[in-house]
């Protein structure tokens, strides 16, 4: 009886499976369902949208990019910005990889050979520059690039690739829902097995992966309850464009440490220099509302004025740079020609100040989900690293994913986002352990610290080993 | 028949609300079937009921062949027993499977090399085996078979479990880079060759072979579901001293990465003996590579070695005419 009522159901029929009919949430709107998106489209946010996008392995996923800013074409004025990056030869490669750099170049950028950075409490400085070992057959050690030049480049390059991401501009996130691991499998509903991302337009968007690019106050950060180690440093930033007394080549990036905070002043131009001014946030807010005479004033006495010396420390110093000599007879280490260049007036209105933070999450990926940029590490910009550590992750997530694409893995599943956070973290803890310690090293002008930083500075301007790991570190 | 018809009833009455137990409809023992309501009452799911009924059709017809079928059955029931797992328990990242998940990495770049020597047709980077067929025997939660359809294949994944197909059926219809390329069955390679002889690229039974008892009606079976000119991928473990030390006391009893009792070392198959085997259906052995499996990072490498767990891939000779098959097993001797 059983049989013939199964011969008429029609035997042997094949569990074909059909998206629309078998599943709920992901077909319900499958115009919603992105493989990749990314919230935040900054540098570091777009970057990465432009290298998936490029990434051949990945050419049937769809990108979605989302940004809270509203679509505007951005005209690169003549009147220079005040926010400024300093790209690393690194990561001038990775532009260069995602056809951003040659936007870039067409508009503006000015390539610096060499750092120069020194002590105010006493003569200890060190010059660095690409040396013997030329960094990619240039002897460039670095690129300043104003901040919406990289951006421009990176849009125009995201216009180019419409095709293959989506960019939604003016959009936030409200909510974000991350798959539940522990739940039983075969418990739930089909929804729960991708990232939902609810925006503030009222649309929910289900993601295989989601990548959160949203700066230091990140929320996917907080939205996913991913643990950030972070704390303010009592330093404000002052930033500004520097007209110049004399038209020179201008290939230098100057930084002095003063016990308030560094003061660097990286090229523009012949005649323009970017002012980074670290200090205490009174001392910020004063400098930014004062009179633009007195503010050049200023700038130049911070470049140009010596602090009281402890003679001990004098001493000292010019003990270790003897000794120093006898090391490196060939070259004069103790040279104390190089001077930066004095500033005759400031751009109007260029004048701004930011707060400082350290910030640090305690892990970068969880399924679905991966951390890039500012949202998983805040650095102190003394080092002009920040942008940096984030192409950084850009490169390396893009590896990851194309080799897991490759594979054929669901590009969303922790196996490999958790080699790309050890990865990452392997460059990243050091660079920051780094910088956060030069930073407090040079906050103080007792007597001690200063002669421990001067005697290692000479040291380290004398062992050319050293001075050279220290550039290919910094110039990664 | 009693029996059957009770449980039919009971079954189209819990049709809305379970899947699980619809599976278990058949012939088991009572205790059994307790064992496997309790189950699937944790298998709810969302799934619709005209769906259902799909399953069910299909799953019905199975029974319903598999009793009237004189077909020589390569799969063990104990096997089945042993190796029916729920989606949690095959796609679970810190499961039973992980080193079968990571295994990917190297099963994956193999089938793709074995693939090499036929012409492609629709392949686009994202999509390098586009426009094959490949059949993913014993493919339990479709561990193999997703990765493989993610890459353009149209995979047809086949298990003598229902729990498995039922398993790999709702981990695959969420993901519509999958859902399209996949159909899974539950059935044995010796019907699906009497009902698709000659239609896939490429066939691979991928860790399954050590389960088998039978290996040369499964071989034979596998080998006729591979077009003339397709390729055979088998990797398994290999039968010697060191793959009991390894795949069993170290693997099942000290390291616990798999359920003790999963493997039967009598039932493992050595390079050789594999190699004569595929040799004697007709098909040319091109490549076997051995792989060491490193559990603290829960990576897999190849090497040189092929005495724990070894990759073989054979292509289908186009004439498989006798003498032929002679000279392959003379030439395998000789080497």
């Amino acid at each position: 009886m059983f049989s013939s009522v199964r011969k008429s159901l029609g035997c042997k029929q094949f569990l074909k499976l059909r998206v629309c009919s078998f599943c709920s949430a992901a077909s319900k709107d499958v115009h919603d369902f992105y493989d990749v998106t990314i919230v935040g489209g900054g540098m570091v946010g777009a970057s990465l949208a432009c290298a998936l996008g490029l990434e051949r392995t990945l050419d049937d996923h769809k990108i979605l990019l989302l940004e809270a800013a509203p679509d505007k074409p951005q005209n690169i004025t003549s009147a220079y910005s005040n926010r400024v990056s300093n790209i690393t030869p690194g990561s001038k490669r990775l532009l260069e990889s995602i056809g951003a750099w040659d936007h870039i170049c067409k508009m503006r950028y000015k390539p610096f050979r060499r750092m120069h950075v020194w002590d105010a409490c006493s003569d200890a400085h060190i010059s660095f520059d690409p040396g013997s070992r030329e960094l990619d057959g240039s002897a460039d050690m670095g690129f300043i690039v104003e901040n919406p030049v990289t951006l421009a480049a990176l849009t125009k390059q995201l216009k180019t690739l419409q095709s293959r991401v989506k960019v939604l501009h003016g959009t936030k996130l409200k909510r974000l829902t991350l798959p539940d691991l522990t739940r039983d499998m075969d418990d739930k509903d089909v929804g729960h097995t991708w990232a939902s991302l609810e925006l503030n337009d009222g649309r929910t968007v289900h993601s295989r992966l989601v990548i959160g690019a949203d700066g230091p106050q990140s929320l996917v950060r907080k939205q996913a309850s991913m643990d950030c180690l972070s704390w303010k440093y009592d330093q404000s930033g002052v930033v500004a464009t520097l007209h110049l007394g004399e038209i020179t080549e201008n290939i230098v990036a100057w930084q002095k440490f003063l016990p308030t905070g560094p003061i660097a002043l990286l090229p523009l131009t012949e005649n323009l220099s970017s002012l980074v001014w670290s200090t205490t946030p009174e001392h910020a807010k004063e400098l930014v509302s004062m009179e633009e005479d007195r503010f050049v004033d200023a700038v130049n006495n911070a470049f140009w004025e010596d602090f009281d010396r402890n003679p001990l420390v004098d001493q000292a110093t010019r003990m270790s740079y003897l000794l120093a000599s006898f090391i490196q007879p060939w070259t004069n280490v103790a040279s104390g020609t190089q001077s930066p260049p004095s500033v005759s007036s400031v751009e109007e209105g260029s004048r701004a100040m930011f707060p400082y933070g350290f910030g640090h999450a305690t892990e970068y990926v969880r399924p679905r989900l991966a951390l890039i940029g500012d949202a998983a590490h805040r650095v102190h910009p003394l080092a002009g690293q920040g942008v940096n550590l984030g192409f950084g992750d850009v490169a390396c997530l893009r590896d990851v994913l194309s080799e897991a694409a490759e594979e054929g893995k669901d590009i969303g599943s922790l196996e490999h986002l958790l080699s790309y956070e050890t990865k990452r973290q392997q460059s990243v803890v050091p660079m920051m352990t780094a910088i956060d310690t030069l930073k407090r090293l040079y906050s103080t002008s007792s007597p001690l610290p200063v002669l421990a930083r001067s005697v290692g500075l000479i040291a380290t301007s004398t062992l050319l080993p050293i001075k050279e790991q220290i550039v290919g570190f910094a110039t990664r | 028949m009693v029996r059957r018809r009770n449980s039919l009833v009971r079954h189209i009455f819990y049709m809305k609300y379970t899947v699980g137990h619809i599976l278990t409809v058949g012939s088991r023992g009572n205790k059994q079937k307790q064992a496997n309501m309790a189950a699937s009452c944790r298998m709810r799911c969302s799934i619709r009921s005209s769906q259902i009924g799909h399953i069910t059709r299909s799953l019905l017809c199975r029974k319903h062949f598999c009793s009237s079928t004189s077909t020589k059955n390569t799969v063990d029931e104990e096997e089945i027993e042993k190796l029916s797992r729920t989606t949690s328990d095959w796609w679970n990242p810190n499961g039973d499977f992980v080193a079968l998940h990571s295994m990917n990495k190297l099963r994956v770049s193999f089938i793709k090399n074995s693939l090499d020597h036929l012409p492609r047709q629709n392949i686009t980077p994202s999509k390098p085996l586009g426009g094959f067929r490949i059949l993913d025997v014993g493919c339990g939660g479709g561990i193999l078979s997703e990765p493989l359809a993610r890459l353009g294949a149209e995979v047809t994944g086949v298990d003598a479990s229902s729990r498995n197909i039922h398993s790999a059926l709702r981990h695959a219809c969420h993901d519509p880079m999958v859902a399209d390329r996949v159909r899974y069955k539950c059935t044995t390679v010796e019907e699906l060759a009497e009902e698709e002889p000659e239609s896939f690229d490429c066939v691979v039974a991928s860790e399954v072979i050590e389960h088998v008892t039978d290996k040369d009606t499964f071989i034979s079976a596998s080998t006729q579901l591979v077009k003339p000119g397709g390729t055979l991928v088998i990797t398994t473990i290999s039968q010697t001293a060191l793959s009991y030390a390894a795949a069993i006391v170290g693997a099942e009893y000290i390291l616990r990465l798999v359920t003790p009792g999963t493997h039967d070392w009598n039932k493992f198959v050595t390079v050789d003996e594999l190699r004569a085997l595929v040799s004697q259906y007709g098909s040319e052995v091109v490549d076997v590579k051995g792989m060491f499996y490193v559990p603290v990072c829960n990576k897999w490498c190849w090497i040189e070695d092929t005495s724990v767990n070894f990759a073989l891939s054979a292509i289908k000779l186009a004439e498989t005419s006798p003498e032929m098959t002679s000279d392959t097993q003379t030439t395998q001797t000789e080497t």
